[in-house]
């Protein structure tokens, strides 16, 4: 019995989210998380790859021969990054400049090869549309919130962008900036930290689930 | 041989509909693109170099090819409708790759001013080249004749860069030089 079209959008967001939970595609949550607006725009990037990859691949699932299956989604995924790639560039030119290589680098993100190989290629179009999107908000929200979290400590400002010049949050001249964390190391210790409060949160439910279980019992 | 067959059609098939929408969609962002380069890598370069313009150099843009066969882009620029200086695209060979110089030259053939408009030169090395420490001594020199690195004020640890800037500044000025009437009008 397959899960329902709207169970396989919301795993991505929470019960699946990719860089926490599954711990895939770490090189860009590591290197463009330097502000929440950098992390927003590569995580979208990520999300439209996704999506139209899997579309693509799920709807020619069966048309696919399977040895050479590998090959064919390669060409797919990476037709829709050089689309992407264009498309920023002539439109979001500053934030191609910024997001840099890791553009490219999406046709490597195995978050899609895996989504490409491990779902599209057995499941119908809707399922699949569902599961890319869900996957790739997650992707998402996952780096706006690290990128949010390393701005504010390490430059004292949240969401600055040529669209936004000050920030959502400004925290101004008379806070001094922890430097260190908009910096390499900074995405280390940071992701260290999410990850170890995502498994705070698990064992805090697993043990209300267990606790309640044990009452009925 | 059949299955054999019907795996080179896919493949096949799948990379001419991938390279098709590719083509087609390059043909509608390139001059975007090229536009956008123009306007966020090139003109703050050129302000800088040649401030105080109130035309528009981007817009305005000519091509000139030099002895050489290298196609050198021009940016003239004009206070009020008079000449105030033309900025020149001129590229050198660096260590990495091509380093692309953009050099102000006013009416008098001096340097105004030089802004490092591409390159991919080794971080704290030759990317130094871009730093002000290295690029603020080109300003109000002049610039007769072809120069050699030995004529500057290299970056120790980075030599074919600095002559790469050299030699990019040799080409823009030689092109000023052979078209001075035609650019200064």
């Amino acid at each position: 019995m397959p899960a329902s079209v709207a169970a396989e959008f919301t795993k991505g967001l929470w019960k699946n989210i990719p860089p926490f939970r599954l711990v895939l595609g770490l090189c860009p949550v590591l290197a463009v998380t330097t502000a929440a607006f950098n992390g927003l725009g590569m995580g979208l990037a990520t999300t439209f790859v996704l999506v139209c990859s899997n579309l693509i691949v799920s709807a020619l699932r069966k048309v696919i021969p399977r040895k050479v299956r590998i090959a064919v989604f390669i060409v797919i995924i990476a037709s829709f990054v050089v689309i992407t790639e264009m498309v920023m560039k002539a439109y979001f030119f500053s934030l191609s400049q910024v997001l840099g290589m890791f553009i490219p680098l999406i046709v490597v993100n195995c978050i899609i090869l895996g989504r490409a190989e491990g779902f599209a290629s057995k499941n119908p179009v809707a399922h699949s549309f569902a599961d890319g999107l869900g996957m790739g908000l997650g992707f998402t929200m996952a780096l706006t919130f690290l990128g949010g979290v390393r701005e504010i400590i390490g430059a004292g400002t949240f969401f600055k962008c040529e669209y936004v010049p000050n920030g959502l949050i400004n925290l101004g001249e008379g806070f001094k900036p922890f430097t260190a964390a908009v910096e390499p190391v900074g995405a280390f210790i940071g992701l260290g930290l999410v990850l170890a409060l995502m498994n705070l949160i698990t064992i805090i439910q697993e043990r209300r689930a267990s606790a309640a279980a044990a009452q009925e019992g | 041989m059949r299955e054999i067959l019907y795996m080179v059609v896919v493949l096949t098939v799948t990379a001419l509909v991938s390279g098709l929408s590719l083509a087609l969609i390059n043909n509608v962002t390139k001059d975007k693109i090229e536009l956008a380069m123009l306007k966020n890598v090139k003109e703050p370069a050129i302000q800088q170099i040649l401030p105080g313009f109130d035309n528009d150099p981007i817009g305005e843009r000519s091509v000139i090819t030099d002895d050489s066969g290298a196609e050198l882009t021009i940016f003239p620029t004009r206070a009020g409708g008079a000449f105030t200086g033309v900025a020149i695209e001129g590229s050198g060979k660096g260590y990495g790759g091509p380093v692309n110089v953009m050099v102000g030259i006013d009416a008098d053939s001096k340097i105004t001013g030089i802004g490092i408009t591409g390159h991919s030169e080794t971080p704290g090395l030759g990317a130094r080249a871009t730093e002000p420490a290295f690029t603020d001594q080109f300003a109000g020199m002049e610039w007769s004749g072809a120069k050699a690195v030995g004529d500057i004020d290299g970056i120790s640890g980075a030599t074919i860069t600095s002559a790469a800037v050299v030699d990019a500044i040799n080409q823009s000025t030689a092109v000023f030089a052979a078209n001075k009437d035609e650019l200064t009008k």
